[in-house]
């Protein structure tokens, strides 16, 4: 068994980590009354900084920042806007250009053809619109979970 | 673990609602933070006016990076960190210390009439008074130990998280707080035996 007294070190670990301790000093502190109350003394002094009354600020620091924070800056949409100028660039000529031959194809075109065709467009079409609304029923849900979220 | 990923969702929700312009979502982080920042800047600062600037200094910081944070560790350990460096430059700017060494000889002295209270071993010293003595020694500690000590004891920060928080390595930090809960102890016991003669 043991003699020696457990160290300053050894003590703070007793109490903080027990797991690290070696089965030896274990034993050596259930026979030694010395180490007992300095071990005693140590827990008094975890406990006692534990307990220690929390700081708190005397004024309402949220607000105080939140009122500094710089406005969101809203970026003007420019890869949009250019899409978009260069789609109508592109396709206006195109269509002045083919108007009398799109013409032609619209008047051979058998109806049958014109019903798929839209058929086809407005099935497409209605399933965007259930993806848009999932998507942003999905980023409501988010943002009402932030602001929701419990401290 | 579950916790820790909850902590990081729900860190990543924040950050994403702030990022798209959601100031109420950054009032959130504070709130969250709020008691990690008031905890160093007490034990780092002295003066309470200039604590007031280095919070908010701290969340205005915060705030222009936080496209910078990538989640790498907590949010509120990323605060930490602003806050400890913040806290840091102003310790610098001021040539305020934030740690010495203690005084070899006054570390003998202890040792010394350690030993001879060693002998008292029927007593439980600290029983007495304890939380008012605690008080003033701990605010008597360095900034840097009052600090670990808070962040470990009150905030149950784990070494890990004080070592990120500080950039110290994380034995430095076990190491500062088993000698800073030491000195407590010792100078406790000295005002002890003092008061009783």
């Amino acid at each position: 068994m043991i003699k020696a007294h457990l160290t300053d070190a050894e003590i703070q670990l007793y109490i903080a980590e027990p797991e690290t301790i070696s089965d030896q000093l274990k034993i050596h502190v259930q026979t030694c009354t010395n180490c007992r109350t300095n071990i005693a003394n140590y827990q008094l002094l975890f406990n006692g900084i534990h307990d220690q009354p929390k700081p708190r600020f005397d004024f309402d620091i949220t607000n105080l920042v939140l009122e500094q924070l710089p406005e969101p800056k809203r970026e003007f949409p420019w890869a949009i806007v250019l899409i978009s100028v260069f789609s109508v660039l592109l396709i206006t000529p195109l269509a002045v250009f083919f108007w009398s031959y799109m013409e032609a194809v619209i008047m051979c075109t058998s109806t049958v053809l014109i019903a798929t065709t839209v058929t086809a467009a407005v099935v497409i079409l209605i399933f965007q619109a259930v993806e848009m609304i999932k998507n942003h029923q999905k980023q409501l849900h988010s943002i009402l979970n932030v602001k929701t979220l419990q401290l | 673990m579950s916790n820790l990923k909850d902590e990081q969702l729900s860190d990543h929700r924040l950050v994403t609602a702030v990022l798209n312009g959601d100031r109420y979502a950054f009032g959130l982080i504070i709130k969250k933070t709020e008691r990690l920042v008031v905890q160093m800047t007490f034990k780092m600062i002295s003066s309470p006016g200039d604590r007031k600037d280095i919070a908010q200094d701290v969340y205005l910081k915060a705030f222009k990076n936080l496209r910078g944070f990538k989640f790498q560790s907590k949010l509120s350990t990323w605060i930490g960190q602003i806050a400890y460096n913040t806290c840091l430059h102003y310790l610098e700017k001021k040539k305020l210390v934030l740690l010495d060494n203690f005084g070899e000889d006054n570390e003998l002295a202890i040792d010394h009439f350690n030993k001879d209270l060693r002998n008292d071993t029927e007593d439980t010293v600290f029983g007495k008074e304890l939380n008012a003595l605690l008080l003033t020694e701990i605010e008597l500690l360095k900034p840097l130990y009052k600090t670990l000590i808070s962040l470990y004891h009150q905030e149950d920060l784990s070494y890990t998280e004080i070592a990120q928080i500080t950039s110290l390595p994380e034995g430095t930090v076990k190491s500062y707080i088993f000698r800073a809960r030491k000195t407590l102890k010792d100078n406790i016991l000295l005002k002890y035996k003092r008061s009783e003669l």
